[in-house]
């Protein structure tokens, strides 16, 4: 018997999806059958765990909410045979429980599970947990009383609430959220815009994605929070065409929130009126920086231009606009409704609250994570993500995507907050995080953050077109083993005159990816251009498959992975790649823990 | 799903009736409520879903229809590099560049779809029109690296076997 009632949410997000959440919840559909009529079926967004995904959480009533993981169609029938018919949760695909106390014996509490320990969820509070397409979970969950409040707090009270939060905006830049508004509030305007910034460009960043997909409404109510309180009577979402999803499930949110009369004319019957329109953008990275962006809604090339004037004094049409992104948004809510005191109990004394990344690369548990500010780099790898998901040795972390940098592992220590971070050469960024390890070759890294600003770059000011160029130019000389020693001096010239001269945030910060891996792997750049070395193995100009005997454990691993039996040794005597056997392959590179074959 | 059924269309309905851009794109611009400058971009997105691509003859009717000289439609679809000049297979294939993908080496993941569909330097089509391989800077499904789009759907973990395949099951 299925108890009437019974829950079952299943990750419908993006990742969800490509891992399969659509046959699942298909699987789910026939083989409840007739026995649907007890069950609900909830697709829900993302609860950040995307390497695990298909997660399917089921809720019988009065007992604990329990997540399976990594769940495949035939998979199903023994989860309704056995958890939904029994009340006997099938423990060995289950990932954790939820509720108030312990219920399922031999199933970990959510609470308990490392990573969920060390986060702390503001942003992503109801992600993963209420239908996304269903405004009456979100109201459920707490959803739109944050607006009623503010509309009786005024307009000053929100603000300096916000202030107090010490909120400080989470595109990267960190420029504390009050005193932007405030700004904006002051200009006397009989028409002012309020745009929010989901233009997720940085590449390896999704953060807003999930937001977006897991939560529309949080984004909305906080964007109709900041209408109010600037005094906007127009909003823009100005969200990337590269998420559809997203910018479905928003389109459906504004048409819940307009017939709820969150949005539309004197909204909650006060005098206060606004609107959401959805712009969508069409792939360009530079649309990200604020001036860009304003450019590309009013339809033109989106190209920065100089600041001042700021778009608080004039932004989108000449009129005064505010702009903030998509996680600064969906932090108003909660900061309304809790107070400003409790967010800033969160973080460090400069940066408070928390912070949403994007964790992936080279770790067990890539996805989405929430950290309260000043958790440590090495907590957040170690603690929240998992650790290592290779053999190999965590060797950087790569912070803020193409305008971030790479810290070194020897710096793990770092706190995660916008000075610390800029202390040692990355930023904050909007959030994405790529952990390496020593199988990645830090040169390539640089010259692929390269690839990617010379193509993004608008070309409007010359600093940032001719220089990128040049810096790649001479990083691909590098990487194919015709580096010159007169190479490190030259690329340090240019970053610097990059950095100093360009218009827009795009080139200012577009060296230090280079500047970054020179200062802490100068060795590597050295190893390039002097010995035409890659020890990551990556660089495949500079591939030998020779085995570094200094460095061989003798172990016997690339022995075994090798397909066409060309390597000798194991126990006790050095490997050997006979070169006549050899097909390149890489699989000895790729399985060798001490990254001895190059 | 339904983006890629519309797009099966288009190449037969244009032949068919020999319209200057496909029937459908023709009526969607004429349709089309708004005027000015702002509406370029939306308007060259929607063509564009339905055409593939955005051709000479979408960018007239653009700048008829919403009053902005043809110059500027050329600028902005030639900046945005969501708009492409040129038609597209039946599947387009969007293996992600971003950065987690290339730590797990998306790099030579592409060059095996590349070598797998035949496609050689710059071309990006297969000669039977079936599939276009363009790579995009990042579908922001990095849990997943490496990943690739096919349509409107996702497939994650890619790797230099299994990629190949995933397309193979597209063949018709």
């Amino acid at each position: 018997m299925i108890k009437k009632g019974t829950k079952i949410y299943i990750g419908m997000a993006t990742c969800g999806l490509a891992a399969g959440g659509q046959e699942v919840y298909d699987s789910f559909v026939s083989k409840l059958g007739k026995k649907e009529s007890n069950v609900q079926l909830i697709p829900t967004g993302c609860i950040g765990v995307c390497s695990r995904e298909v997660i399917v959480d089921v809720e019988v009533p009065g007992m604990n909410r329990v997540t399976y993981e990594k769940v495949k169609p035939e998979m199903v029938e023994k989860i309704i045979s056995e958890h939904l018919e029994k009340d006997q949760p099938v423990n060995e695909w289950v990932f954790g429980q939820s509720g108030d106390k312990k219920v399922y014996p031999g199933i970990e509490m959510y609470q308990d599970l490392p990573m969920f320990k060390n986060q702390v969820r503001i942003v992503l509070r109801n992600c993963g947990s209420i239908d996304p397409d269903k405004i009456e979970d979100y109201i459920n969950a707490g959803g739109y009383k944050a607006i009623k409040k503010a509309l009786k707090m005024g307009q000053s009270a929100v603000i300096a609430e916000i202030t107090k939060a010490g909120l400080r905006g989470r595109g990267g830049a960190g420029f504390p959220t009050g005193k932007k508004w405030d700004i904006a509030l002051q200009q006397k305007s009989g028409q002012k815009y309020f745009i929010c910034n989901a233009d997720e460009g940085d590449p390896g960043a999704f953060m807003n994605r999930s937001t977006l997909e897991g939560d529309p409404h949080a984004v909305i109510e906080g964007l109709i929070i900041g209408g109010y309180a600037i005094g906007a009577s127009k909003g823009y979402i100005y969200c990337r065409a590269e998420y559809p999803l997203a910018v479905k499930r928003l389109h459906l949110a504004l048409e819940q929130a307009r017939e709820k009369g969150f949005l539309g004319k004197k909204i909650l019957g006060s005098d206060f009126d606004f609107d959401i329109t959805v712009k969508e953008g069409a792939g360009a990275f530079v649309c990200g920086e604020e001036t860009a962006l304003i450019a590309s809604i009013e339809g033109e090339r989106g190209m920065p231009r100089p600041r001042p004037p700021y778009p608080a004094q004039s932004g989108l049409w000449g009129k005064p606009t505010n702009i903030n992104n998509v996680e600064t948004l969906a932090n108003i809510p909660y900061i309304i409704n809790e107070g400003g005191e409790k967010f800033a109990s969160f973080g460090t004394e400069k940066s408070k609250g928390t912070k949403v990344f994007a964790i992936t690369g080279k770790i067990k548990n890539t996805g989405l994570v929430e950290v309260p500010m000043g958790i440590t780099i090495n907590d957040m790898i170690y603690k929240v993500a998992g650790g290592m998901a290779t053999k190999k040795k965590f060797k950087a972390i790569q912070v803020g995507g193409p305008s971030g940098g790479c810290v070194t592992a020897a710096l793990g220590d770092t706190k995660i907050d916008y000075e610390s971070l800029v202390s040692v050469g990355a930023i904050m960024g909007s959030g994405g995080a790529v952990v390496l390890d020593e199988g990645n070759c830090m040169v390539d890294t640089a010259r692929f953050f390269l690839e990617f600003t010379k193509s993004e770059s608008c070309g409007k000011c010359a600093p940032c077109r001719l220089g990128i160029s040049q810096m790649l130019s001479i990083l691909n000389r590098i990487c194919e083993g015709k580096g010159k020693p007169e190479d490190k001096v030259a690329l340090v010239q240019i970053a610097e005159t990059v950095k100093g001269a360009s218009l827009c945030g795009l080139g200012q910060t577009s060296p230090n990816p280079v500047i970054t891996t020179l200062r802490y792997f100068e060795k590597e750049y050295d190893e390039h251009i002097n010995e035409k070395k890659c020890k990551a193995g990556i660089c495949a100009e500079l591939l030998r498959f020779e085995v570094d005997e200094t460095i061989c454990k003798k172990c016997g691993i690339c022995v075994k992975q090798c397909p066409a039996q060309a390597i000798q040794g194991g126990a006790k005597t050095l490997a050997k790649i006979d070169k006549s056997k050899c097909t390149k392959c890489r699989k000895c590179i790729e399985a060798c823990p001490f990254c001895a074959i190059y | 799903m339904k983006n890629k059924k519309k797009s099966e269309g288009k190449i037969k309905s244009k032949d068919k009736c020999g319209c200057a851009v496909s029937c459908e794109s023709e009526e969607i611009i004429k349709g089309f409520s708004h005027q000015g400058k702002q509406y370029v971009i939306p308007l060259l997105q929607k063509v564009q879903e339905q055409d593939g691509y955005i051709s000479e003859e979408t960018m007239d009717l653009v700048s008829e229809k919403l009053g902005v000289p043809v110059s500027q439609v050329y600028a902005i679809t030639t900046f945005y590099s969501y708009f492409r000049l040129q038609p597209i297979g039946k599947h387009l294939v969007r293996p992600c560049r971003g950065t987690a993908c290339h730590v797990k080496g998306s790099k030579r993941i592409i060059e095996k779809i590349k070598e797998h569909l035949d496609l050689k330097g710059d071309i990006d089509t297969t000669a039977d029109n079936q599939f276009t391989v363009a790579p995009v800077a990042c579908l922001g499904t990095c849990g997943l690296a490496p990943v690739m789009m096919i349509g409107n759907n996702v497939y994650g973990n890619l790797n230099e076997e299994n990629a190949g395949k995933i397309i193979d099951r597209l063949k018709s």
